[in-house]
C-alpha cells in the first residue's frame, strides 16, 4: 500500500490512506509496522467494519464527497492481492478513476 | 262482288296507277318518260363501294375513334365526314338511304355527343382519380405513420423483451443496488464512526475522528488486521 501512495504522491495527487483495524484485533503495532497511514481501532460500541459493509482485506474509495465510488471486496471481480503487480495496477488505478485522472 | 275476285282486282288496280305504299314512299315518275341513267345526273355512283351506308359506317367508326381518341384533331375530320355524308343523304338518291343517312348524321351528333361527354366523363374522373390518389396516397402516409407508430411501439417491446442477452435480463431481475441502504453501493454516504487513531508517529495520533477529516480528498480505506 505503501508503494502506491507514494508512486501517486510523486504524480502529484492529493490522497488519504487509512486503516481500520479490525475488533478481534489486539496488535494494531504490528498493522502500523505495515504503512505509516492513521490507523483505527474498530469497536464492539462503533462497528466500523459492519459500517462499511466489508470483511477482512477488504478496500473502500471514496471521492471528494466522500460518497462512496468504489467497493473493491477482497477475492471479488476485481484482484486487489497487493503481493502481485495486478493487483497493486488495479488498485492504483481504482484510486486514479476516483481522482478523475485515470489515463 | 265476290270475294275471290277481291284481291287479284286490288293488285292490278295497284299496278296500274302505280306503286305507293306508305313505307317506300312515292314512287318517281319521270315525266319525260324513261328514267334517267346515273351519268346523266350529278348523283355519285354508289354502286363503286362509296355508297351513304358505308360511308355512315365509316363515319360511325371515325365517331367511335373520335369517342376512343378524344383528340381535337379526329373532331374536324369527323365533321367533314358527316358533311360528305349530309351531301350524300341530301342527294337525289332513294329514301331509304336518305333516312338510313339521317340516322348516320344523328348518330354521329351522338358520338360527337358521346366523345364530348366521355371527354367531359373523363375529365370530371381525371380530379377525382387525382383526388382519390391523393386520398390513397394520404390513407397510405396514414397507414405507414400509422405502422411506424406500431412499429415504433413495437420496436420498444422488442427492445425490453428481446433485445436484452439471457445474463442482461437475469441481471435485471436483480434489484438495483441503493445506495442508501447499501454501505457498499456507489455514492453511498460514508460512514459516521469515530474511532481513535492508534497509529503513532501519524496526523492525529490518540485521538477520536471518524471520515470527516478527510472531507475534500480521496479516500482509500482498507480493512485490516495485523495479527
Amino acid at each position: 500500500m505503501n508503494d502506491i501512495a507514494n508512486e501517486l504522491a510523486d504524480e502529484g495527487h492529493d490522497v488519504d490512506f487509512i486503516f481500520i483495524n479490525g475488533i478481534a484485533d489486539f496488535f494494531p503495532d504490528l498493522l502500523a509496522n505495515k504503512a505509516n497511514f492513521p490507523i483505527f481501532q474498530d469497536t464492539d460500541e462503533e462497528g466500523a467494519w459492519t459500517q462499511h459493509g466489508g470483511t477482512k482485506d477488504d478496500m473502500i474509495i471514496y471521492g471528494p464527497d466522500h460518497t462512496l465510488h468504489a467497493f473493491l471486496e477482497f477475492g471479488g471481480a476485481v484482484d486487489t492481492n497487493l503481493s502481485t503487480p495486478e493487483g497493486i495496477e488495479n488498485v492504483k488505478n481504482a484510486v486514479l478513476e476516483a481522482l478523475g485522472a485515470l489515463p | 262482288m265476290k270475294h275471290p275476285f277481291l284481291i287479284p282486282m286490288t293488285l292490278l288496280a295497284l299496278l296500274a296507277g302505280g306503286c305507293e305504299t306508305a313505307e317506300l314512299g312515292p314512287k318517281p315518275v319521270w315525266a319525260g318518260g324513261d328514267a334517267p341513267t346515273l351519268a346523266e345526273t350529278s348523283l355519285p355512283d354508289i354502286s363503286s363501294g362509296d355508297s351513304a351506308v358505308e360511308e355512315d359506317a365509316a363515319a360511325q367508326d371515325t365517331g367511335a375513334e373520335a369517342t376512343a381518341d378524344l383528340s381535337a384533331t379526329d373532331t374536324p375530320e369527323t365533321s367533314s365526314d358527316v358533311g360528305a355524308v349530309e351531301e350524300v343523304a341530301t342527294g337525289d338518291t332513294t329514301s331509304i338511304e336518305d333516312g338510313t343517312a339521317a340516322e348516320d348524321v344523328a348518330s354521329e351528333d351522338v358520338a360527337t355527343q358521346d366523345s364530348a361527354a366521355d371527354a367531359a366523363t373523363e375529365d370530371a374522373t381525371a380530379p377525382e382519380d387525382g383526388t382519390s390518389a391523393g386520398d390513397s396516397s394520404a390513407e397510405d402516409a396514414a397507414i405507414e405513420d400509422a405502422a411506424a407508430q406500431d412499429g415504433a411501439a413495437d420496436t420498444g417491446a422488442v427492445d425490453i423483451a428481446s433485445d436484452l442477452p439471457a445474463d442482461d435480463l437475469a441481471q435485471a431481475d436483480v434489484p438495483a443496488c441503493d445506495p442508501s441502504s447499501d454501505p457498499t453501493c456507489a455514492g453511498a454516504l460514508a460512514p459516521t464512526w469515530q474511532l481513535e487513531n492508534v497509529a503513532q508517529g501519524t496526523v492525529g495520533f490518540g485521538e477520536t475522528y471518524g471520515l470527516e477529516a478527510y472531507t475534500g480528498t480521496v479516500t482509500v480505506l482498507a480493512l485490516l488486521t495485523g495479527g
